[in-house]
């Protein structure tokens, strides 16, 4: 079929060269890019990718002969390098990507690959995160699986990234980084959605000031309604003197799914399959640019709904609570790759990733002796959950520079917690934690 | 064939290299390198320079080494020749670390604006002691920098940072290439950052009336609307 003959063609230990010369450009071709529409050897920065790619609008702008503008690159790996998930070559190639897609001269990117004539994945980039939508598919014979799902996924771009805000610990701030980062994305010009998914508690809805909607939520997890316009509440904020309307969208929590409740559904919805969620918000995904979910501790039925619907999963954590250290580096090493394994096998996406921890309330200057207890206790957990297909310590410590120790960190500042009382984002009303969020929005999301 | 002697490693007397400027170094290090450096009888770490006229040599980087060589009395150092133009003896004296490398606040990112405050929050002496990094980062990334013809807006911003010692310690990372003001200006960011006064002859030059008697955030809506 698609592509037989490239593939029965290529010798069993194909080189990188070799994988160029006979498979890419037909790979590429198949895939909707014509001869004049890619370039090899495509320069990013000081390193060239191996494939650039781009649709031409008009007949005076080639993208072979100008390469401006690629929207897609591929990065080739010879056949013994094997690109299964979790394995050494895998991350290093993932990580070689990722770092192509975030070049400063790679703004109008959107897709990445990565192939190696054995496999292929599809990345998506949007905004500064970059995260799989596909499978790591193998070719097989004629590659009709690769070019299949491809060109589903690019025919139909998503505008929304959902994010999960998560941690196995409690307490841990999610609720509080959930409202603020939502505030400070609409700030920065973007929609957005926050998902509130924890009926026994109800504290998001209610630090907005929001009612929760009963036969809401429960309603869409046991199918008897598709109506999303019934459960989903418009916040908004006036400013007092500058008269300016702030605002976004809340799906509420559902009483009814509550264990406490009488008569409830949570025995029923429990049912529902780990995926329901994100059915639920498929729709959504392109009304919103982000989509926020505030997901309880735990690994119970919600949570893992949250972290099934989510592209990227944020963790907050505490630098004087050690198990909400502990559980998160246990969550990108353990619970993430296996809800990857559920989502990729179940709808052929990609699954959630995670993104580097976030400090949260941290003092402003942490002591020395507090400072050191945290960094042994990140090193043992790097220690604990590394092999040579996991390092944990880039989620950990971002930060490019050498022997540089620092993570992504939120103040604590008074007012932040003071909010909640005036059911209102600290965002809307104080600039000092408007800058922190924008801040951290944009260390993460908005490029 | 070539003469050229840009990149050499070259041994020549002391006496050849002119005297360079004072090291930044403290007095204690040049001292205590010297005594090391006197038994080794040479510098490992060679002098940036360019040759001035046959066999005269000027150091452009790494006096640091100039002077340890001087106190210790060598008679030959070991240098490396540069090519003599304003970006290589910039270049010069930022990568021996005799001064520090500018970012030019007028175009740089977001990301560079953040690690320029670090490395000043980051310094021993403190010169912005009590601003807040990702503030200051936050509302100076969002300002219309691109027109500053210096760092005096900053103070207007709010982050901390204030006239005197605090704006003066901005000066060693950073530096200014402006564009010129548009002709007329709609960006509502923009136009905040002028006084209503100003405000308002901006609506005056553009032929505009009955702008005499709005406050600022109205000026600012009058001149954003056409």
């Amino acid at each position: 079929m698609v592509l037989t003959d490239e593939l029965s063609l290529l010798p069993p230990d194909a080189l990188e060269k070799d994988i160029e010369a006979q498979l890419s450009p037909k790979f590429l071709a198949v895939l909707g890019f014509s001869r004049a529409e890619i370039a090899p050897n495509f320069p990013v920065g000081n390193c060239c990718v191996d494939w650039g790619a781009r649709h031409n609008a008009t007949q005076d702008d080639l993208f072979s002969q100008t390469k401006t503008a690629p929207t897609l690159y591929m990065e080739v790996k010879r056949h013994s390098h094997d690109l299964t998930e979790g394995s050494p070559n895998y991350r290093d190639t993932v990580q070689q990507l990722t770092n192509y897609l975030s070049a400063p001269s790679s703004k109008t990117l959107q897709w990445g690959i990565i192939q190696n004539a054995n496999h292929a994945q599809l990345f998506r980039k949007h905004g500064r995160v970059v995260h799989p939508v596909t499978p790591c598919i193998p070719f097989g014979t004629d590659g009709t699986a690769v070019v299949q799902r491809f060109k589903e996924v690019m025919a139909e771009p998503v505008r929304g990234l959902t994010i999960a805000l998560y941690n196995n610990k409690g307490g841990v701030g999610k609720t509080t980084t959930t409202i603020n980062l939502a505030a400070a994305l609409y700030g920065l010009g973007k929609k957005v959605l926050v998902v509130e998914l924890d009926p026994n508690q109800g504290d998001l809805g209610d630090s907005l000031g929001i009612e929760p909607i009963k036969d809401g939520m429960s309603g869409l997890f046991l199918g008897n309604h598709e109506d999303r316009d019934r459960i989903i509440k418009h916040y908004q904020y006036t400013h007092p003197t500058k008269k300016i309307q702030h605002g976004f969208d809340v799906i509420p929590s559902d009483p009814l799914l509550s264990e406490d409740e009488e008569g409830g559904l949570f025995k029923l919805a429990q049912n529902a399959a780990a995926h329901r969620l994100r059915q639920i918000l498929e729709p959504l995904r392109q009304q919103y640019d982000y989509i926020l979910i505030d997901a309880p501790p735990g690994l119970t039925f919600f949570p893992r709904q949250a972290l099934c619907a989510a592209d990227v999963v944020l963790m907050p954590a505490k630098h004087n609570n050690r198990n909400s250290l502990k559980n998160a580096g246990q969550t990108i090493a353990q619970t993430l790759p296996k809800v990857r394994g559920y989502m990729q096998k179940k709808l052929g996406v990609g699954g959630p990733v995670p993104l580097p921890i976030l400090l949260n309330n941290a003092q402003s200057k942490i002591p020395k002796a507090q400072l050191k207890s945290m960094q042994d206790c990140i090193q043992a957990i790097i220690d604990e959950h590394g092999h040579p297909g996991m390092d944990l310590r880039p989620f950990f410590y971002p930060q490019k520079q050498n022997g540089k120790t620092s993570m992504i960190f939120v103040p604590a500042m008074s007012h932040i917690a003071q909010s909640d009382f005036t059911q209102v984002p600290g965002v809307f009303r104080h600039r000092a934690i408007k800058d922190q969020y924008e801040n951290l929005a944009q260390e993460y999301f908005v490029a | 064939m070539n003469f050229s002697d840009i990149g050499n490693l070259i041994c020549v007397p002391l006496s050849a290299v002119a005297p360079s400027p004072a090291t930044t170094a403290h007095p204690y290090l040049v001292t205590a390198t010297a005594q090391v450096t006197a038994i080794a009888q040479r510098n490992w770490l060679p002098l940036l320079v360019i040759e001035t006229e046959t066999d005269k040599y000027e150091t452009i980087g790494n006096h640091f080494s100039y002077a340890v060589a001087e106190a210790a009395g060598l008679q030959r150092v070991w240098c490396i020749v540069c090519e003599d133009s304003p970006e290589m003896r910039a270049l010069a004296l930022v990568s021996a670390q005799d001064a520090l490398p500018k970012t030019n606040l007028s175009t740089a990112s977001r990301d560079e604006i953040a690690a320029a405050l670090d490395y000043l929050l980051s310094l021993p002496d403190k010169p912005l002691k009590g601003v807040s990094g990702a503030i200051a980062t936050n509302r100076i990334a969002k300002a219309p920098r691109q027109y500053w013809e210096s760092f005096t807006p900053i103070t207007k911003l709010k982050c901390g940072i204030t006239r005197g010692k605090k704006l003066k310690a901005l000066e060693q990372v950073f530096c200014l290439t402006p564009q010129p003001w548009p002709e007329v200006i709609t960006d509502p960011e923009v136009l905040n950052s002028f006084s209503a006064a100003e405000l308002k002859k901006q609506a005056k030059k553009r032929g505009l009336s009955g702008y005499s008697k709005l406050k600022k955030a109205e000026l600012v809506e009058l001149l954003n609307g056409d």
